[in-house]
């Protein structure tokens, strides 16, 4: 079990809970949620939507503040940071990949992905062969000039793995990743997150309502209205199958 | 972030909403043109107004009198109420000091005759020191003096040597000043003026010997040998000079001691200057001696004075001038203030992402400051070429001078030869980095909303 293993958690959160005020009404979130991640793992939550994943997820990556308990990130305590202080640490430890992309639309995909690296303050030459790099571990060598606008969704999220991974952070947030993608494209997508953070012991932690995911993940937390109902090791989770080559996605 | 790319990536915000930038930077242009154009107007009509004043008034020549002030004022430090030649030997020993004389009006019961063949001129003296003399005013021929004290060498003004009259023809005067206003010649006597042989009389009624006249005062004269040595060009403006015969005031003195019983008599005695002038080295200078003439304990008074005021009234209808400027330049901040909210509300999904990315919130506000100071530092540039152009056409457009001359008071003061418009390098500088800094005070607050935007609530706003 868990409990006897010596690693210390990269995530850990205690009784945290969040309740929402919309108007006289008190929505709760998250209730009493506890819950550790450990580090190179590849953490699946799965919930309906509304079951308060989302929410869990903004707030181990210090999105939102919690109304009660704690949460450790990478050894610090992240709920007490001030926003400043936040930038800083997401900066440093975190990356982000988003449903729904967000790529900076007037930017190539090369500056998209070296974007974290400016924010750094790395000079261009050594951000650019970095971004450059980690474009070809995403298999977009060839579209690297191109803006989101002429690529297709799944080169858009390949673009987005791309930037949230080239700073090297300890944990990889994927809210939703494949949300905006057909099958095959999703799986190709999961493929890809999957073999990068395994290749690079990058904790990976994906929220989802697609229960179908449960499968590949080394860890699987189920949520029902903000209480976590499932929390399992998966000792032996399959391999993300290779997509269907007649349906392949063409850009 | 390093800070050229935060310089780029401004730049590249800036350039993806071009229209609107461009119009926000028009604002801008106006109101930089409104500020510099009515500045430089006010320039040009002090610069008009320095040039009159400096081409009929000496501003480096002050005049001192002893001190007459009243004892009631209260007793602070010397004052000096007999100018002596000890005195006048202080003031020359002054810094910034670079020339002092006295300045002896010979005012006598007697009337001072200048005769020359048949012509007579009926004058006042004017005792001065020739060698400071030469660098208060210049002449237009011969020389100041030759240092002879055995004659009355004197120096007269061309609208003196008009007063060459014959006594026995009836005498007409002539308009000197107008004929000087519109360009005309004076009509001086034919006297040949270095070459002729000249004497001075002074020229007194004996009323002690009119029981034996019939009623009538005996005229008596004393009679001086007198040489002209110089000509001081007619100047209408001038009424220092003009009217008067200057003479050595060495020789002045050698006669008063010879005659002093006569000088005393007429009512005149050389004990102490009434009237003393000082010439400051340079303009900038005249504000020293004055200061180092107030602690020495003498009484002054400067053309700067009149400059000074003058200055005052100018600096009044910048400010007026500049504030209306100003209008159009809270206009132009406004809409950058506008402009860069609709930029925000905009790409609030953007800033988030930034946010999520790592971009620490200094650099959220460097990007948006840098962005306004753009706007700016272009709007300003285009501003002050715009002004430049402006400035080029009311000094050289008739029509348009005409129109300023007309809106501003004291039209008279925009002279033919004199510019409109003046563009200093200050006032071009100072109004450049006077926009810049408008324009990132108007980014302050929208820099400071973007900071505030909460980093979740902009990735979600667009779902």
């Amino acid at each position: 079990m868990e409990e006897n293993t010596p690693r210390e958690a990269v995530i850990s959160l205690n009784g945290v809970s969040k309740v929402y005020a919309i108007g006289d009404e008190k929505l709760t979130a998250l209730n009493n949620v506890s819950l550790d991640i450990y580090p190179g793992e590849f953490a699946c939550i799965i919930g309906r939507s509304g079951s308060g994943k989302s929410t869990l997820l903004n707030m181990m990556a210090g999105l939102e503040k919690p109304t009660r308990g704690c949460i450790r990130v990478a050894g610090r305590q992240i709920e007490a940071l001030s926003e400043g202080e936040l930038v800083r640490f997401r900066l440093k430890n975190v990356g982000f990949v988003f449903q729904s992309f967000n790529l900076f639309a007037m930017h190539t995909a090369l500056d998209n992905v070296a974007m974290p690296l400016m924010y750094k303050g790395v000079p261009r030459d050594i951000r650019q062969r970095r971004a450059r790099k980690m474009l070809e571990a995403v298999g977009l060598k060839s579209h690297m000039r191109h803006r989101p606008g002429e690529m297709s969704g799944g080169q858009q999220q390949r673009v987005g793995i791309a930037r949230a991974l080239v700073a090297s952070p300890r944990i990889l947030f994927a809210d939703e990743p494949t949300g905006n993608l057909d099958f095959n494209t999703s799986r190709e997508i999961l493929r890809l997150i999957r073999s990068i953070c395994r290749e690079r012991g990058t904790t990976l932690i994906m929220v989802t309502h697609d229960p179908d995911m449960a499968q590949y993940a080394d860890r699987v937390v189920r949520l029902l209205d903000g209480r976590i109902t499932e929390n399992t090791v998966n000792e032996a989770p399959a391999e993300v199958p290779a997509p269907d080559m007649n349906n392949e996605e063409t850009p | 972030m390093r800070w050229t790319d935060i310089l780029e990536q401004s730049l590249h915000n800036l350039f993806r909403r071009r229209l609107r930038t461009l119009l926000t930077m028009l604002g801008v242009v106006i109101g930089t043109a409104a500020i510099i154009v009515t500045l430089s107007l006010g320039a040009g009509a002090e610069k008009a107004q320095m040039d009159a004043l400096e081409s009929t008034t000496n501003l480096k020549l002050i005049e001192v009198s002893p001190y007459y002030g009243s004892s009631l004022a209260g007793d602070q430090g010397k004052r000096v109420t007999r100018i002596t030649d000890s005195v006048i030997s202080d003031i020359r020993a002054m810094q910034g000091v670079d020339a002092v004389t006295p300045m002896v009006t010979v005012m006598l019961g007697a009337q001072a005759v200048v005769k020359t063949g048949d012509y007579e001129n009926s004058t006042t003296l004017l005792a001065v020191l020739p060698a400071d003399f030469a660098k208060i005013q210049p002449l237009k021929s011969g020389e100041y003096f030759t240092g002879r004290t055995d004659r009355m060498e004197f120096i007269m003004s061309e609208v003196a040597l008009l007063d060459f009259v014959k006594p026995d023809e009836d005498y007409e005067w002539i308009d000197a000043y107008s004929i000087l206003q519109s360009g005309g010649q004076l009509p001086l006597p034919p006297i040949s003026w270095y070459s002729s042989r000249y004497s001075m009389a002074l020229r007194w009624e004996d009323w002690d010997n009119y029981m034996q006249n019939n009623y009538e005062p005996e005229i008596r004269e004393m009679d001086f040998k007198a040489q002209l040595t110089g000509i001081i060009e007619a100047d209408p403006n001038d009424w220092r000079f003009s009217y008067y015969a200057i003479v050595n005031l060495s020789w002045l003195k050698k006669i008063y001691r010879e005659n002093r019983d006569f000088f005393k008599s007429q009512g005149f005695e050389l004990n102490g200057y009434d009237t003393v002038y000082v010439l400051a080295d340079t303009v900038d200078n005249v504000e020293n001696v004055i200061k180092q003439l107030n602690d020495y304990g003498l009484q002054y008074s400067s053309p700067m004075e009149t400059v000074a005021l003058m200055k005052k009234q100018i600096a009044m209808m910048q400010g007026f001038l500049g504030f209306i400027g100003a209008i159009s330049m809270l206009v132009a901040a406004l809409s950058i203030a506008n402009t860069m909210m609709m930029s925000i509300y905009e790409r609030t999904r953007e800033i988030g992402v930034m946010k999520v990315l790592g971009c620490t919130l200094g650099n959220i506000r460097a990007l948006f400051l840098t962005e306004a100071a753009y706007i700016g530092l272009f709007g300003g540039g285009a501003g002050l070429i715009l002004s430049l152009l402006l400035s080029y056409a009311l000094n050289n457009v008739e029509a348009l001078q005409n129109v300023v001359s007309s809106v501003l008071s004291g039209a008279e003061m925009f002279t033919a030869g004199g510019k409109t418009s003046i563009i200093s390098p200050q006032l071009a500088w100072g109004t450049w980095l006077f926009v810049v800094a408008v324009s990132v005070i108007s980014g302050l607050y929208p820099a400071r909303r973007a900071m505030k935007l909460s980093s979740l609530a902009a990735i979600r706003s667009a779902e």
